[in-house]
């Protein structure tokens, strides 16, 4: 076991530490006593010094007592008393002084005791004496000397005092001396032991560490320089040995280190190949990046589609490095996709529109995939942008926003150079960038189109329109809006709809805002409409108005809401104008003539427009005057209506006047009497007039109807209607007029019929009456005969244009009756007594069965023909030997006239025409029997003109039975 | 008829010359002496000649119709009190007013039984 580092340390310390502490001891033991000695040299000189002011105390003492005896003057006595005041003090230092030694110590409690003897005995006895006035005895020299022997006795045991003190000084010093000696002995020889401890130190810590330490820097060294297979020996002190093994395992573990190092280097290396590999990819990314970048700038940098899709285009060209190219855009209106720009080409060289499946370009749309095409592969012929010249490569890539087609893009380069998937990666990102732009382009020009479209249609409508946020400022006013309520824009938009147009009701009093049913209908987040309401101008006055609003909102939101309003001011008063026409064109409808019409049109029109009084002028002495015609006047205003209607007036005088000389139509508002009429006092009931004339169709003036109101007469629509019933006046007053001229136009040719018909058969009865009356000469029995069959035809002929001429008056509702009170049995009696010769002919039972008089009010000329008629058909239609009954009677005011016959009867089928005109039965056609088919026909209308009836009676049995039904006069005639 | 030897004289006037010849035969016949125009303006003419002593007008008649010759008659001193009697051929009650209207003092339509003609005429003649 070697002796380690720190045992040697310990040794070392030990034998210095022993060396060291023996100096010192010897040294403090003499510095000890050195200090005692100096303490007592010390000591020795201060009991000395006290002892001197102590003696000098009491020769003080007895200096100032002399003083004093001598002078007799107090002030001598001074010293004593500050002598006899400090020595106490004196004497106790003293004998602290002399504590350490009793001899001492007793010489001086000897001399403080003899003090106190001297000052107790002596002292203060003279110095009372000397007050109480025994100077002299005081001054005696037997006191004097008596007290210069105690201070003597005093002053020599300070003399022993000082002296035992000077010897024991003395000894001290001697004491001290031979101590110093003693400590210079010792100080040296610690010293040199000191120096040979450090020299036996030196060596062995040089040959036990420092060697070895030495080794171990050099080997580090070499370690440092990469060496690792150095070891060193593991000598030395222990601690210095284990750190040389400790540094050997260091090396051996730094080796393995190191080993593994190398490993990892090689490693990184490898991973640094990658990275730089990497790197070069991602600034491929990046400049594809950057490209991207790019192309959205430029996109983004321009706006419209035509704009987007050529600049779309260009860099999508630049990129592909396509020389050629076009770009189609999809049409919703036409679902095809129309070129919108082109790159490099012609336009005839591309395709003006694509669809989908069609083409390159169609099937790139059609399967959604990008299509690459070279023309030296191709082998199907394509339709390829460039016709079919140069683009050798061509690339239609589809333009794809979500699921949604945009278009599609062509592409082609004209060197032979296929597009790879590099580039296809590239164009497809830069596809869809520019499927989005154009996308939004379309859109924005979507957007902009209905923007314009609706900004269009709002400045067309006349509907106002408003918007307004939701505090019911204003945000949107359109050109209706304006122009109804006579605001300009800027103080429209900006400021509360409500406060503006709406703060007050139709009465004028206050419309809070929370009543209002834009505020209502916004509330209810529904629209809603609001008639009878009104608006009000810019010029404080208000109209009626009908107004809608439709709430907007934001989501949940409400923003504000839509107001859509219109004056319906117009639509009232031309409601009333419409309704004023309506009643005008009734009643001309209803009316048979021109008189019959005018009081009621002018009612018609006063109570529809709400005027007063209403006349009718017509022209009189050539057109130079009016003349009335008619009038009406509203309740409280006949007089007024006959002030104003009691003359005739000139051109230019009133209303009217004014109207007829202008042929336009007049309208006074504010009106004066004197305008109203010339003389005319003033009326309250006067304060506007409106005229207008009626003109024909050549332009003359036929008439003018004027008004007169108290109040203003609203002039919207006025005009019109005026027009309107003017031109309805004037075609009415035509119409009647052509029809009395039309009727005047038959009348004429009735009567030229009637004349050329009946002038010759004039001739022809005429004639034949002359013959037959034999006054020619006498009628062989045959001629006779045949003159009789020319007679009877005659007649027939002459019936038919008489019943023709009554067909005619019948249809135009002119059938003049002749009326009187007449019997109509007698009537009965006379028509059988005329046709009982024809009834014989044929040997028929014609019989009457009537009461004496049955009094009806009528025509005797047509009721007689009725008869004639219904008797007549009756023995046409009877066969020979038959009956014929004619029976009268009357029952509830009716009587009733029955014609039955026993004859072939009419089949029901027929019943119903029977009564039509030119209708004949066919027993009449099929048996030849004569008749025109009016004959019924004109007694259903003689007996309806009476108020009666003719009808077929339903019977048993055959034959015809025809009823024909009058009202009676009255009840009491008829049994006159 | 101051003068029973000397029959009356009556113009009968009608555009239409059978009627005309029917009408002169049968008041010829009947013992009147007839003067016969064939126009409104000749039976003025032969009116104011020969003042007859009746007419008996057509209406119809060509340059002067009957209402217009009645008035004409009327209004001139010579035949102011001329009987006349209108022959119309006219159906319409109107007519016959218009006929008495201008002064006519019967009338007949037409066609007619030539006998009531005879007796017409002695009626009117017989009133005067």
């Amino acid at each position: 076991m070697r002796m380690g580092l720190t045992q040697l340390t310990v040794a070392v310390a030990a034998a210095l530490g022993a060396v060291t502490i023996g100096s010192i001891g010897v040294t403090t033991a003499a510095e000890l006593s050195l200090r005692h000695v100096v303490q007592q040299e010390t000591r020795s000189l201060t009991t000395l010094a006290v002892a001197n002011t102590l003696e000098k105390s009491v020769l003080d003492l007895e200096t100032g007592l002399r003083g004093y005896l001598l002078t007799d003057q107090p002030r001598f006595l001074q010293p004593y008393r500050f002598a006899l005041a400090a020595y106490p003090g004196q004497a106790r230092s003293l004998k602290a002084l002399t504590a350490g030694s009793p001899a001492q110590q007793a010489r001086a409690a000897a001399i403080t005791s003899a003090i106190g003897v001297y000052v107790r005995d002596y002292t203060r006895p003279l110095i009372r004496q000397a007050r109480a006035g025994h100077l002299a005895a005081a001054r005696s020299p037997r006191a004097t000397g008596a007290g210069k022997a105690r201070v003597d006795a005093i002053r020599a045991r300070f003399a022993a005092l000082t002296q035992a003190d000077v010897r024991a000084a003395a000894a001290n010093a001697r004491s001290a001396h031979h101590l110093r000696s003693l400590v210079l002995v010792a100080g040296i020889g610690s010293m040199v032991l000191a120096a040979a401890a450090f020299v036996a130190i030196s060596f062995a810590v040089r040959r036990t560490v420092a060697i070895p330490l030495r080794r171990l820097a050099g080997a580090a060294g070499q370690v440092t320089a990469g060496e690792l297979s150095v070891r060193v020996p593991a000598g030395g002190v222990a601690e210095v040995g284990e750190l040389a093994s400790r540094f050997n395992a260091m090396t051996d573990s730094l080796s393995l280190q190191r080993t593994e190092l190398e490993a990892q280097k090689a490693e990184l290396e490898a991973q640094q190949v990658q990275l730089e590999e990497s790197f070069v990819a991602l600034e491929e990314r990046k400049g594809h990046a950057e490209l991207l970048q790019r192309f959205g700038a430029r996109l983004a940098a321009v706006s419209g589609v035509s704009e987007v899709s050529t600049a779309a285009l260009k860099e999508f060209g630049d990129a592909a490095r396509a020389e050629a190219g076009a770009l189609y855009l999809f049409d919703e209106r036409t679902g095809t996709f129309p070129l919108t720009a082109r790159r490099g080409t012609a336009a005839e060289d591309v395709p003006g529109v694509v669809r989908e499946g069609d083409g390159l370009a169609g099937l790139a749309l059609a399967e959604r995939r990008p299509v690459t095409v070279s023309h030296d592969q191709a082998t199907v012929p394509t339709v390829g942008i460039n016709g079919r010249r140069s683009a050798v490569q061509e690339l239609h890539l589809p333009l794809r926003h979500g699921d949604r087609l945009v278009g599609v893009v062509s592409v082609g380069r004209f060197r032979d150079e296929p597009f790879t998937g590099p580039d296809l990666e590239v164009l497809g990102d830069l596809a869809h960038h520019a499927a989005v732009a154009c996308a939004e382009a379309q859109s924005q020009r979507a957007v902009e189109r209905v923007a314009a479209e609706l900004a269009a249609v709002l400045a067309a409508t006349d509907e106002g329109f408003c918007v307004i946020d939701k505090v019911g400022l204003v945000t949107m006013a359109n050109r209706a809006a304006l122009d109804q309520t006579g605001y300009a824009r800027d103080e429209l938009l900006g400021h509360s709809a409500h406060d503006i147009l709406h703060h007050a009701g139709a009465d004028g009093g206050p419309g809070p805002d929370p009543d209002c049913p834009i505020t209502r209908i916004m509330r209810s987040r529904t629209g809603g409409r609001v008639e009878d309401q009104v608006f009000w101008r810019r010029d404080g006055s208000s109209f009626p108005v009908e107004y809608a609003a439709y709430p907007l909102s934001d989501g949940d939101q409400l923003t504000g809401a839509v107001i859509s309003f219109r004056d319906v001011s117009g639509r009232k008063l031309a409601a009333r104008h419409r309704d004023v026409r309506h009643a005008v064109t009734r009643v001309l409808a209803e009316t048979a003539s021109v008189e019959e019409a005018r009081p009621r049109v002018l009612a018609a029109m006063c109570e529809g427009l709400g005027l007063d009084v209403g006349l009718a002028w017509g022209l009189a002495d050539q057109g130079s005057r009016l003349t009335r015609l008619a009038s009406y006047a509203a309740d409280g205003h006949a007089d007024l209506a006959a002030r104003l209607g009691d003359m005739d007036l000139a051109a230019w005088e009133g209303p009217a006047g004014v109207a007829q000389a202008r042929l336009e139509p007049a309208l006074f508002q504010d009106l004066d009497a004197q305008a109203a009429r010339p003389g005319l006092r003033p009326d309250p009931r006067l304060h506007s007039a409106a005229a207008f004339p009626v003109i024909s169709s050549e332009g003359r003036s036929i008439g003018v109807l004027e008004f007169f109101s108290h109040r203003a007469i609203a002039t919207d629509g006025l005009a019109d209607t005026l027009s309107t019933v003017a031109a309805q006046l004037a075609h009415y007053a035509e119409r009647k007029r052509a029809e009395v001229q039309a009727q005047r136009m038959r009348d004429e040719f009735v009567s030229t019929v009637s004349h050329e018909l009946r002038t010759p058969l004039t001739s022809i009865s005429g004639w034949l009456h002359i013959l037959l009356g034999g006054e020619p000469g006498p009628l062989t029995d045959e001629q006779r005969r045949f003159l009789h069959t020319i007679e009877r035809n005659s007649d027939r002929l002459m019936r038919l244009v008489g019943d023709l001429l009554l067909a005619g008056q019948i249809e135009s509702g002119r059938l003049q009756l002749d009326v009187e009170d007449l019997d109509l049995a007698e009537i009965a009696r006379e028509t059988a007594g005329l046709l009982s010769a024809q009834a014989a002919a044929k040997r028929i039972a014609l019989t009457v069965e009537a009461p004496e008089s049955v009094v009806v009010h009528g025509d005797r000329a047509r009721l007689g023909q009725v008869l004639d008629n219904l008797v007549g058909n009756a023995i046409k239609f009877t066969p020979e030997d038959g009956q014929v009954r004619v029976g009268v009677d009357h029952a509830d005011g009716t009587c009733r006239v029955t014609v039955s016959d026993t004859g072939i009867g009419i089949p029901a089928d027929e019943r119903p025409k029977l009564f039509q005109r030119f209708y004949r039965a066919s027993s009449a056609t099929r048996q030849a029997i004569g008749g025109t088919g009016l004959g019924l026909a004109i007694s259903k209308a003689i007996a309806e003109s009476h108020d009666g009836t003719i009808h077929l009676a339903d019977h048993d049995g055959p034959g015809t039975v025809f009823v024909l039904e009058l009202p009676l006069a009255t009840r009491e005639e008829a049994h006159i | 008829m101051s003068e029973p030897s000397q029959p009356p004289v009556i113009l009968v006037a009608d555009d239409e010359p059978d009627v005309l010849e029917l009408v002169g035969y049968r008041l010829s016949r009947s013992g009147f002496t007839v003067v016969e125009a064939c126009d409104g303006e000749e039976a003025l003419a032969r009116a104011l000649d020969q003042v007859p002593d009746l007419a008996v007008l057509d209406v119809m008649m060509p340059k002067l119709d009957g209402y217009e010759l009645t008035r004409r008659l009327r209004s001139a001193d010579a035949t102011q009190r001329m009987p006349v009697i209108l022959l119309t051929a006219r159906a319409q009650e109107s007519d016959i007013a218009t006929g008495f209207e201008a002064g006519a003092d019967d009338y007949l339509r037409k066609p007619f039984n030539p006998d009531e003609l005879v007796a017409r005429v002695r009626a009117v003649l017989g009133r005067r």
